[in-house]
């Protein structure tokens, strides 16, 4: 209630300075023409105002001119009181709609100011032929297109200037939003494709302008953006999304309705138009090796400093590719050939400064050593890319640049100086590869490698056999040094080859009494080894025992008759003669060749046993 | 002599068998790297030589293919017909043969400079560092090398472990034990043996797998069999690569730092 009575105060008290003071004098009498723009195209519009202080009398008159259709859309006044002084100010709002090419002058038109004629400035207004940026009636010329919807009071289209394109290829895109009995409220929340066919740069308010379409007024505003496709193929691009605060003009309800007339409702819209876009991918025809990766219209220029050195010390060699196109993710342009430099690699510098434009500009800087004194100059550089509009690839050239490069006396020591570093270095500037081979070296005839060779691998045996043949060695000793019925079996045929060779030695030396008892000994032993029977108090009953061994009788005779023998001389006293002594001997190393003989049959045997009951089972089988 | 005569018959004609083994395993080895080493067959290498001192690469070039075609080849061989082709301008070639000398010649730093200079030059991706430790071991020696050498370590070994077997208390010291200084030996031989082994087997495995060098100035590789495939990158003239699968006309190829795609054949030749 007190916000009303507020306003409703300050009404009154502007009507009462308005009534009071209107027919005062003011400090200035002056009438001026201002224009949005001096340059525009057939079919654009552009909005031009006369401002007249302390404005009396009527409209000024503003004829039409040949070829500039110009519309009225109204005035506005405002008062200023300052310092106790008073002025008025009266603009009247007009639109031109270029219908033909050419210059134009817009006034002078006479208004009354102060109670006197006075007459307006004039402006130039120059009309180009082409595509029209903008059009009041909504008639699409050249690339805009038809803003077609319009009921409404916030719609927009965009448009590109082309349809056909090339992968990667950056295109700009226009957005033209109409805003009618609304305001937009701050800036806007999103204007974009949302398509993972292409990626789009955040677009960036260009211009402002007053179009009337179907006799409605709209405010007009163009963004441009950069739009790079990143598929190939035909798709469908749009429509585009808008997302904006808008504040709407609220309804009054009544003349004391004081509120500020306006509600904010976050919206979004879609453009009223798509486009079809055939995207292709990049030429393989004709692709140079050293491609930089540009698509677009590039220029070149390279610059070197210092351009008078000793040999050895480096040159800055900086380029800067300019145009239209991918200048932030363009590869370095290269030299021509650089022989006699050891070149570092190019590295991109960050456009800043005034005037710079990262999308239009690339700028490198590389580091040339100049190792021959001979050289004069830089070579050419050299940047190949994509020209999207003639559809080929070109290359972009610099002139060489002119250098003065003086022998230098320490070079060859400065470049070895700093050890590792320094022969990395030197490896990495590869002046040439090392020379070729004085001598052939190991001539091979269709080499074969080991790893393919049978014979390597059975050679690999020797070492596992010898191991196997080790381990049964070791085991055999084992066991013959055991003290067990089957080693001391194993024993007795080496021992008994043993006493017998003593036999012999006491039968040569005529020690027949010896000779009896070693006799007797190595009988008594072989036997009681052999077949594990205790050889102490042996007689010639042992046959019985040996007889349930299995034992053929006829060696059993003969053990019997060598025992009946041996009670015979040891209990009659008979002493032996050589012949007798003879005999003996034979008589026992004929008991354990015959006993030897008969183990051997008997392992046989059983050895053949098992081979043919296994014969009969695989038989069967 | 004495110590030989303390054996008894059948432990000195083991120990004979071992030597004799162990003799014969080296001379039939040594064998098998047949030399051709005629100053006949080595002639054309000298005339090459000259003609590359003179600056003919292309007709040492022709001498050197001719020698190599013939079946007898060497390193140094390999070698200086990639440092012909590098003088002529085809850096994919000059790295095939530098390959091939490779697996030759594998320790050799004239070689190793040039192949790094030449993939340098290519402008060849390096791979991770266990890459490059595979690549290292692999290229350390010939796997004929390290098969000999393994094979050494195998019957020292063995002839080792023959001895302990047979000569148990000369090996043990009173308390029983293995005396420090053939534990020892034992183990160093042991753990030599499986280095050898394990690196013999890396570098067979880098040789018998099927590998190629791209001897265009570029080529795509894509994702797909064919040309209207999505492109993944590029290859560059020089840039070695293993092959992990073939289609048609078309290789599956793994680059160092193991990205993966398909490129036309024409564009590489096999190691």
């Amino acid at each position: 209630m007190k916000r009303r009575l507020r306003q409703f105060i300050f009404i009154i008290i502007s009507g009462c300075i308005l009534l009071g003071l209107g027919g005062l004098p003011g400090w200035a009498a002056e009438a001026n023409i201002q224009i949005e723009a001096e340059r525009i195209s057939v079919g654009d519009i552009v909005q031009f105002r006369i401002i007249v202080d302390s404005f009396s009398g009527n409209q000024p008159e503003v004829n039409q001119l040949d070829g500039l259709k110009i519309d009225y859309l109204g005035s506005s006044s405002s008062f200023q009181l300052i310092n106790g002084q008073r002025s008025s100010t009266q603009v009247f709002t007009y639109v031109i709609t270029a219908v033909k090419p050419g210059a134009y002058t817009i006034g002078p038109y006479e208004v009354t100011s102060g109670g006197k004629r006075i007459s307006t400035n004039t402006v130039k207004l120059t009309v180009a032929r082409g595509s029209a940026s903008t059009n009041a009636s909504g008639n699409s010329q050249g690339a805009a297109p038809n803003p077609g919807k319009t009921d409404s009071q916030l719609f927009f289209t965009f448009s590109i200037p082309k349809t056909k394109i090339y992968l990667g290829e950056k295109i700009p895109v226009k957005f033209r939003i109409y805003v009618g009995d609304v305001r937009i409220n701050g800036p806007l929340r999103s204007l974009d494709f949302n398509q993972s066919e292409v990626l789009l740069d955040t677009p960036v308010k260009s211009s402002e302008s007053d179009v009337t379409i179907d006799g409605q007024l709209y405010r007009m505003t163009e963004f441009t953006g950069t739009l790079s496709p990143v598929k190939t193929g035909a798709f469908t691009l749009g429509p585009a999304k808008m997302v904006c605060d808008v504040m709407v003009r609220k309804r009054v309800s009544s003349f004391f309705d004081f509120d500020d007339g306006y509600v904010r409702r976050t919206v979004q819209i879609d453009s009223n138009n798509s486009a079809k876009l055939n995207v292709l991918p990049l030429p393989n025809t004709g692709r140079p090796a050293a491609f930089s990766g540009g698509i677009g219209r590039f220029q070149l220029s390279a610059s070197a400093g210092p351009t008078e050195v000793l040999q050895g010390d480096p040159i800055t060699l900086k380029m800067t590719v300019t145009g239209s196109g991918n200048c932030k993710t363009i590869m370095p342009p290269r030299l021509a050939t650089a022989d006699g430099f050891k070149v570092y690699d190019a590295q991109r510098k960050e456009n800043s400064g005034p005037g710079v434009n990262p999308e239009n500009e690339a700028t490198f800087e590389q580091v040339l050593i100049p190792l021959d004194p001979k050289l004069k100059q830089i070579s050419p550089l050299v940047l190949s890319y994509f020209d999207p509009d003639a559809g080929v690839y070109r290359e972009a050239r610099t002139a060489p640049i002119r250098v003065t490069v003086k022998p230098n006396p320490n070079f060859n020591t400065a470049a070895t100086l700093s050890g590792a570093t320094a022969s990395e270095e030197d490896e990495q500037l590869g002046q040439d590869i090392i020379y070729i081979k004085d001598h052939p070296g190991q001539m091979q005839f269709n080499p074969k490698p080991l790893y393919g060779e049978t014979w390597f691998w059975l050679l690999q045996l020797i070492p596992v056999i010898g191991l196997l043949g080790a381990f049964c060695y070791r085991k055999n000793q084992e066991l013959l040094l055991a003290d067990t019925p089957e080693s001391r079996a194993l024993r007795a045929t080496n021992k008994a080859s043993q006493r017998l060779k003593t036999a012999r030695e006491l039968k040569e030396g005529r020690q027949f009494t010896e000779l009896l008892e070693e006799l007797h000994l190595t009988i008594r032993q072989y036997l009681g080894e052999k077949f594990n029977l205790p050889a102490a108090g042996m007689t010639v009953k042992v046959v019985e025992v040996l007889e349930t061994k299995g034992i053929p009788a006829a060696i059993l005779e003969q053990i019997k008759a060598y025992f009946e023998r041996y009670d015979y001389y040891c209990f009659t006293g008979t002493t032996l003669n050589p012949d007798t002594a003879q005999e003996l001997w034979d008589q026992v190393e004929g008991i354990i060749i015959g006993l030897e003989n008969w183990k051997k049959s008997k392992v046989k045997s059983k050895a053949g046993k098992t081979l043919s009951t296994r014969g009969e089972i695989h038989g069967k089988n | 002599m004495a110590k030989i005569n303390s054996l008894n018959p059948f432990q000195q004609i083991f120990c004979l068998f071992i030597a004799v083994s162990l003799l014969f395993g080296l001379a039939a080895i040594t064998l098998g790297e047949e030399s051709l080493n005629s100053k006949n067959l080595q002639a054309p290498f000298y005339e090459a030589n000259a003609y590359y001192q003179k600056g003919q690469y292309q007709k040492a070039l022709e001498l050197y293919l001719q020698m190599a075609s013939s079946g007898n080849i060497s390193g140094n061989l390999y070698y200086n017909i990639g440092n012909s082709y590098f003088k002529l301008g085809q850096k994919g070639k000059a790295v095939l043969y530098y390959e091939k000398a490779q697996q030759l010649i594998p320790g050799d730093a004239d070689l190793r400079a040039n192949l790094a200079y030449v993939k340098e030059k290519a402008g060849e991706q390096q791979g991770s560092w266990q890459y490059q430790l595979y690549h290292y071991l692999a290229y350390l020696a010939t796997a004929n090398q390290l098969l000999v050498i393994g094979s050494v370590f195998f019957f020292l070994l063995g002839a080792i472990v023959i001895y302990m077997v047979l000569f148990p208390k000369k090996i043990r010291n009173g308390e029983d034990r293995i005396k420090p200084l053939w534990f020892s030996g034992l183990s160093v031989v042991g753990v030599l043996l499986l280095l050898t082994v394990f690196v013999a087997m890396v570098t067979i495995i880098e040789q018998t797998q099927p590998r190629a060098v791209m001897i265009q100035e570029s080529a795509d590789v894509r994702f797909e069999p064919n040309s209207t495939a999505t492109l993944y990158y590029q290859l560059k003239e020089g840039a070695s690569v293993d092959i992990v699968g073939e289609k048609d006309d078309w290789l599956l190829i793994k680059r160092p730092d193991g990205k993966r795609g398909w490129v036309e054949q024409k564009y590489l030749e096999k190691i």
